[in-house]
């Protein structure tokens, strides 16, 4: 292809607003052309949504155009008896929450101040946020989505329905897929009782990882842990569920980690605001096993990871989690030297960001096996590797039989 | 056919244990528990664990051979049925419980492991596992992971796909593949949540890491009788709408009330009530006694005439057992249980009940319900005779418009059994030739000889042929499969 301009042109002559490199088709007949236009062409397309990952995942210059839905007419349809919001990719996540709110629901996950971010978008994106522990990973929200592909087909996947097992689990491959496989035109979200009650507690003591522990040791339900390496921060607990299992929660809370009552929905706010990822700014990433939080934490810390302004730190009874959010671009021998630390970790990780993205994640699944199925459905769902067409991470590597093929042909 | 050769090289591979083909080894693995639907295997493989899987794999790929994966067989929709040509490779020699770990609350299993011996196992570190399939005295943790199996209780805790942390995936050119470090979200393409509810058409899972529950603090069982089916669906209805959270909500009517009572599995439900309702009630002290007061309330708002509680194990035990041995009840009812699988929306279920007991009163059927409420998960059951070709042709036809009431009304063709062969044509109800062929993509990509369990699932004619035939009636032709000759 000869480039973004000519592209550009190509589907304006056609009918399809482009601006600044973003094809924003506003009918479902502009979108058909814009798909048609973006084949013939072989252009290179950017799925985008509100942009609020910043350039890493949606920078246009990786592209030959980026494409939203955003100015599409939009359309929600929240079956409250059901339990489900079936909404276009381009609704806003914010708009689809306060929707569920009024009718007494919520919808996970909770973006806080991340309003804009839109239902492909976050679908895309893949992050369940901090009430996972309560409502399940991003995955198990995803019901339904109508996708379409390079190639131009489009198909249904799921039902707006709480229990199903029709056909391939596609809306859960959808998660996390970032526009590779296909771009997605809607979604059907589950829907939960909103929480009677949501409370905090500040817990007293130096080392947030040592709450932890006890709370682990306690088993004490419905709790999360929020804290950043700011001495200056407590270390808070967070519950939310009916007020009968709050008041014993919170009876517990308090006999067992003398913990004090604060004011969640200010906590709320204040978290939300410090989770907050400016588009330039870059973080790490690490998901580890909560048992394995005391020693990702005392590495993190003990290492003080000079570059790292900040490290936000969350736990629940499936996952710890930690951001770290630095200033500056850190240099490659900074991003290694943390990498070997995380490396020595049973955790996984990231590096999110502004400029180039790095191909530095880890984890175990980058198993050979698993970058050939990777592979494979990148292949058949997008041969001509058009959508999102950059290195994926852990996927660059090739097939490689495993050691055990070599004893049968042994045999 | 598998040539000598290659039944050797299986046969020194996975020893005498391992490898069956006399045809009266061969005779328990005809079918699943779909009886309508039988064939023989060409061989029966039972490899003890993922090394032995992988390499009569590797074998079978070779070769071309397609292959059927099964695990205890109480599947519903004909998915672990042979199909003509393949082998079976049948988990249950591994059975071991690799390891629990408590600190991490997860537990490393085989894939043959049955689902009840693992909650047993985790007992007494105060876990347990939380998908408890109605068959679960029977039923592999591989066979719900490849079903994304659901039970009374997935109401609160979800299908079994919620509760997968990892798994060893033997891909269908017998390659090891691993995620027995436990995945939280994964990176890049989610391919586990993929395999999960794949219906072994994707390969064979070998080994899973699944979550352990902390046993809650307090739980005790609702009984509530209704003098109608639909108020007691009404009030499911209502229940849902109030926001109450109880572990599970389950509905009996009372055809099935009946049965049990006159059974081994006699619970002590009054019979004159039209229909129970079960519901199991979990969490801290104080939120279980909020929210059975909650629940009785709307319950008899909605037309209960009697609620009664239990708070000890051995009282919940037996009103439990009426529920777990309801299909084992109706079998005094006739030989044979045709056991249908639908979702109603959850707003409809009075209805599609209803127009369930009018299909059946038509075909002059006998109905009984028994299914998980609060999920909107109907499961008529259809008592016959398979001897009897006629009653067949009336089973299916009625399983046929159950099905059809249902997706026209906003359902869909399956809660948790599966597509498999029984509703692999329907399928067409719900989709296009050309939305089906996107969906293939997913076997195109992984599986693209059609070796593993060839067949199943996916209408192997276009649509329009599907649509005027059932892929099950005796003397179709040879169950559609079709195997590439290109594979590996
Ligand atoms: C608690 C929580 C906090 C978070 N905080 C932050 C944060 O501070 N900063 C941040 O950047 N993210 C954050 N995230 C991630 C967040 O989910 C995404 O950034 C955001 O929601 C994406 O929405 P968007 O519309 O801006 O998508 P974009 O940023 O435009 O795109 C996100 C990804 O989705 C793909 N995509 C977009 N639309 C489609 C579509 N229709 N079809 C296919 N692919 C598509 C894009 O290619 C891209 O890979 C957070 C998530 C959680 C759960
Ligand atoms: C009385 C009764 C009650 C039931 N109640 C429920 C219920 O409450 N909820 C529910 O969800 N189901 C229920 N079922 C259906 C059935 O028990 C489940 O589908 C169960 O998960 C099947 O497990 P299995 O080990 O018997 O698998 P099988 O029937 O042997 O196989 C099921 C499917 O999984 C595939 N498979 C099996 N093992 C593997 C493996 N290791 N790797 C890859 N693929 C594999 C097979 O090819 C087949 O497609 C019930 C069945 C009966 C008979």
């Amino acid at each position: 292809m000869n480039g973004t301009i000519d592209i550009a042109e190509k589907l304006q002559a056609m009918g399809v607003p482009v601006r600044s490199g973003v094809v924003r088709p506003t009918s479902e007949a502009e979108l058909e052309r814009a798909l048609t236009g973006l084949r013939e062409a072989q252009a290179r397309v950017g799925w985008v949504g509100a942009q609020s990952q910043g350039h890493a995942w949606t920078d246009p210059s990786r592209y030959d155009v980026s494409l939203t839905l955003l100015d599409m007419p939009q359309e929600v349809h929240l079956d409250a008896g059901e339990g489900v919001v079936r909404a276009t990719a381009g609704v806003r996540w914010g708009e689809l929450r306060e929707r569920a709110a009024a009718q007494g629901l919520w919808l996970s996950p909770d973006l806080g101040v991340h309003v804009q971010a839109t239902v492909g978008g976050v679908v895309s994106a893949g992050l369940s946020g901090a009430d996972r522990d309560h409502y399940g990973a991003l995955r198990h929200q995803v019901l339904a989505t109508r996708v379409v592909l390079s190639d131009g087909r489009r198909a249904p996947f799921g039902a707006p329905l709480v229990k199903n097992v029709t056909g391939f689990n596609v809306p859960a491959l959808m998660v996390g897929q970032r526009g590779r496989l296909a771009g997605l035109l809607d979604v059907a979200l589950r829907l939960w009782p909103a929480p009677a009650e949501r409370l905090a507690w500040s817990v007293p003591g130096p080392e947030g990882s040592k709450a932890w522990q006890r709370l682990r040791a306690a088993r004490i339900p419905y709790l999360s842990v929020r804290m950043s390496s700011d001495p200056e921060e407590p270390t808070v607990l967070l519950g939310q569920g009916t007020a009968g299992a709050m008041a014993d929660v919170a009876h517990r809370v308090r006999t067992e980690l003398g913990a004090h009552p604060i004011d969640a929905a200010a906590h709320d706010q204040a978290w939300s605001q410090s989770w907050r990822l400016d588009p330039e700014a870059r973080s790490v990433f690490v998901q580890g096993s909560p048992t394995a939080f005391p020693e990702i934490w005392r590495t993190l810390h003990q290492e003080n990871l000079p570059w790292a302004q900040r490290l936000h730190w969350l736990a629940m009874p499936e996952i710890a989690e930690v951001r770290g959010v630095w200033v500056e671009e850190p240099t490659d021998a900074a991003r290694e030297a943390l990498a070997q630390h995380l490396r020595n970790l049973p955790c996984r990780w990231r590096f999110l960001g502004a400029g180039e993205p790095k191909p530095l994640a880890g984890g175990p699944e980058s198993a050979a096996g698993l970058r050939d199925a990777q592979n494979a459905l990148r292949h058949t769902w997008d041969p001509a590797n058009l959508w999102q067409p950059r290195p994926i991470d852990p996927l660059a590597g090739s097939a490689q039989a495993p050691a055990i093929a070599e004893e049968v042909s042994g045999a | 056919m598998l040539s000598a050769e290659l039944r050797d090289q299986l046969r020194s591979l996975l020893g005498p244990d391992g490898y069956l083909d006399a045809p009266s080894q061969r005779l328990s693995y005809e079918s699943d528990s779909l009886s309508l639907v039988r064939h023989s295997p060409d061989v029966v493989l039972l490899p003890k664990d993922t090394r032995e899987a992988a390499l009569a794999m590797q074998a079978l790929a070779r070769a071309g051979v397609p292959i059927v994966p099964r695990g205890a067989g109480t599947g519903l929709s004909g998915g672990a049925t042979p199909v003509p040509g393949a082998v079976s490779l049948v988990t249950t020699r591994m059975r071991r419980i690799l390891r629990i770990d408590a600190d991490q609350r997860i537990a490393h299993v085989q894939a043959g492991v049955i689902n009840v011996e693992l909650t047993r196992a985790a007992a007494p570190f105060g876990l347990f596992y939380a998908p408890d399939p109605s068959s679960q005295m029977a039923c592999t943790l591989g066979g719900n992971f490849a079903e994304n199996s659901g039970g009374p209780h997935g109401f609160k805790y979800g299908q079994t796909a919620r509760h997968i942390r990892g798994a060893r995936w033997i891909n269908p050119r017998g390659e090891i593949v691993d995620w027995l470090d436990p995945v939280v979200d994964p990176e890049g393409l989610d391919v586990l949540s993929l395999l999960v509810g794949s219906e072994g058409m994707l390969g064979i899972v070998t080994e899973i890491l699944v979550d352990l529950l902390p046993i809650p603090e307090a739980s005790e069982t609702l009984l509530a009788l209704f003098d109608s089916l639909p108020n007691a669906c009404e009030s499911v209805t209502a229940l849902i709408a109030s926001g109450l959270r109880p572990s599970a909500i389950e509905i009996l009517d009372q055809l099935t009330i009946q049965a049990v009572e006159a059974s081994v599995f006699r619970a002590g439900y009054p019979q004159e009530a039209q229909a129970v309702m079960l519901l199991d009630l979990d969490g801290t002290a104080g939120e279980v006694e909020e929210l059975r007061a909650a629940l009785v309330t709307i319950l008899r708002e909605h037309g209960a005439f009697q609620t009664q509680h239990a708070t000890d194990p051995e009282q919940r035990k037996r009103l439990w057992a009426g529920r777990k041995g309801a299909y084992g009840a109706m079998g005094r009812l006739a030989p044979d249980l045709y056991v249908a699988d639908v979702v109603a929306p959850r707003t409809r279920l009075a209805e599609i009940v209803g127009l369930a007991s009018e299909i059946c009163a038509e075909l002059d059927l006998p109905l009984a319900n028994v299914f998980h409420a609060g999920d909107g998960n109907l499961h008529p059951n259809i008592s016959y005779d398979r001897r009897d070709p006629e009653q067949v042709r009336r089973v299916l036809l009625a399983g046929e418009r159950i099905m059809q009431a249902c997706v026209e009304r906003g359902g869909t063709l399956t809660g948790e059994h599966g597509v498999g062969l029984e509703k692999r044509d329907a399928m067409c109800s719900l989709y296009s030739d050309e939305e089906l062929a996107v969906h293939a993509l997913v076997r195109e990509a992984i599986d693209p000889g059609h070796r593993m369990n060839p067949g199943k699932l996916l209408p192997v004619r276009g649509c329009r042929e599907a649509r005027t035939r059932s892929p099950y009636l005796p003397g179709m032709p040879e169950y559609d499969v079709e195997v590439r000759e290109s594979t590996p």
